[in-house]
């Protein structure tokens, strides 16, 4: 089978980022730790270089797909329908075009870094089966409490009856791209709805025993699976754990933060069918190693500036070389 | 801009104990090569004309002495912080509940990530010399100190230790020495230190030693 599968432009706003640090007194300690929030909903956004440039990219190869890049031996399940973090961009790409079940690929430029001085990065892929909203549905969404229209919380396109999402954050420079953490939504139809056992089952089948199993007023049973840097299910009884099994949300558009402290981390919530606490009407997942993310993005920043130093030099001298002097 | 400076470990031989945030600022400062800023500060430290310094008043024909001595000084303060290579400090922390499974504790001072930040300097005038250079220390070996595997009935006895203290909370107390490997300063700015623990010895705050562990030579 062969599959070619466009990638829209969509532009997102800045995301929010903090890195921790030390406040106060000689044995106090903090954590080296990060952020990122959704967008505020009615942001400006803008026409977009970064994605336009992404826009170009097609993945055009055979299915079933062969990451180049494969799973560490011996280490915990990693993967989210096949994606792991340390893809790289095509071969992310390549997966999510052999689904059948998300047709509309997008790709935008920031998620957590501050600032990308100008180079078209690309920090994130959402692939879903949506369809768009017209102007009109925008526009009512605006006005209403409840949303037909969803952009992902980071301005891609508003699109409409989202039954399967899948999103992909990435760090590192133009066509150095790595796969870091990833988020899938599904909300099962009428009529195909899972029973929340079953579900559970097929999660811990491929996950192992979460560490945590809550479930909150509304019925949501969330799953936390958390990993401590030696790649073993963290203790319970290890400090960290609080902070290592909070920061990051099953869904995507939701908050999340991360720690230096941390390992694979993967969060899931079930969520029940009104009036069934018995079926499952959507499943989000998240996955991330927080090390891993915490230490790459620091990479990313420091490379993109000095990618930004390096171009204002080479813009100066050039500028220098063509000799032409100031008439004052 | 960013950067890391990695300075030959060997040249530094010199040993700070119980550092605070004045001595880890010139440390930083001698181990990245960054600015210190000497002549802002030193043009700052020196009252304006009009002013006075020391009793003096301070004018148009004697200000400019005034500032070059007060760089002067400034200089030497930093001086007395070049070629530190060890940080011999106190961190403080709790000590986990045992985990059977694993047979570990987990010391949550050395929670890998941590950063660490040192107390303000007695002296107020020294503070204000290195104004908005805030350095924190981070230790690249944090997990090797963070685990500590006991044989449960060794577990046992550690635990009733600190329960005949007192001490429910189970707080410790671990002397660290640290070798310096670097200084970084982020994109965020967010400059730091960063170290090896060589050794740590664990007390309890009535100074019973828990465990006396060494990393590295």
């Amino acid at each position: 089978m062969k599959l070619t599968k466009p990638i829209a432009a969509a532009f997102v706003a800045l995301a929010v980022a903090a890195c921790g640090g030390g406040t106060d007194g000689g044995d106090e300690a903090s954590g080296a730790a990060g952020s990122a929030q959704p967008r505020a909903a009615g942001a400006p956004s803008a026409p977009d270089a970064p994605a336009a440039a992404a826009a170009a990219d097609t993945a055009d190869r055979d299915c079933p797909a062969r990451p180049t890049t494969g799973a560490p031996a011996g280490g915990p399940v990693d993967d989210v329908v096949g994606i792991r973090p340390g893809m790289d961009w095509d071969d992310v790409q390549w997966v999510l075009a052999c689904r059948d079940d998300l047709p509309t690929v997008e790709a935008a430029d920031t998620w957590n870094v501050k600032q990308a001085h100008g180079i078209p990065i690309r920090q994130l892929i959402r692939a879903s089966d949506g369809q768009p909203c017209s102007g009109q549905e925008i526009v009512r969404d605006m006005s209403s409490t409840t949303r037909s229209c969803d952009d992902g919380g980071y301005k891609f396109q508003a699109l409409k009856n989202i039954a399967n999402e899948i999103v992909v954050v990435f760090t590192g420079l133009p066509e150095q791209e790595t796969a870091r953490a990833i988020w899938r939504r599904t909300s099962f139809p009428e009529g195909g709805q899972p029973a929340i056992e079953t579900l559970r089952t097929s999660l811990t089948d491929k996950y192992g025993e979460p560490q945590l199993d809550e479930r909150d007023r509304q019925g949501r049973i969330t799953l936390t699976w958390v990993h401590d840097l030696l790649g073993r299910p963290m203790s319970t009884a290890a400090s960290a754990f609080n902070t290592c099994s909070r920061g990051l949300g099953a869904a995507f558009a939701s908050s999340h933060s991360w720690s230096a402290g941390c390992g694979l981390t993967i969060r899931a919530l079930i969520s029940p069918v009104w009036g069934n606490d018995l079926l499952a009407r959507e499943l989000s997942l998240g996955l991330m190693h927080q090390k891993d993310f915490y230490d790459a993005g620091q990479r990313f920043e420091r490379d993109l500036l000095a990618a930004h130093e390096a171009s204002k030099r080479e813009q100066a001298e050039a500028a220098a070389a063509s000799g032409s002097a100031v008439d004052l | 801009m960013a950067f890391t400076a990695l300075a030959q470990a060997a040249e530094r031989n010199g040993v700070v104990e119980d550092p605070d945030s004045f001595d880890v600022r010139r440390i930083y400062l001698d181990w990245s090569g960054e600015d210190a800023g000497l002549d802002g500060s030193a043009d700052r430290l020196v009252p304006p004309i009009g002013g006075t310094r020391s009793g003096t008043p301070v004018n148009e024909f004697n200000r400019a002495s005034m500032v070059a001595a007060e760089r002067q000084r400034l200089e030497a303060l930093l001086s007395e912080r070049r070629g530190i290579g060890t940080l011999v400090t106190n961190i403080g922390g709790t000590l986990s509940d045992y985990d059977p499974g694993y047979g570990e504790f987990y010391v949550d001072a050395f929670a890998p990530g941590s950063r660490f930040s040192f107390p303000m300097h007695a002296d107020q005038q020294a503070e204000r010399t290195l104004p908005g250079l805030h350095v924190t220390l981070e230790l690249e070996n944090a997990l090797d100190a963070y685990v500590w595997q006991v044989a449960s009935d060794q577990a046992a006895k550690l635990i009733a230790t600190l329960e005949d203290e007192g001490n429910a909370s189970r707080r410790v107390i671990a002397r660290t020495t640290v070798r310096l490997t670097g200084a970084e300063k982020d994109a965020g700015m967010n400059r730091r230190l960063i170290g090896r623990i060589t050794s740590y010895t664990l007390r309890t705050p009535e100074g019973t030693v828990l465990r006396e562990l060494t990393l590295e030579p």
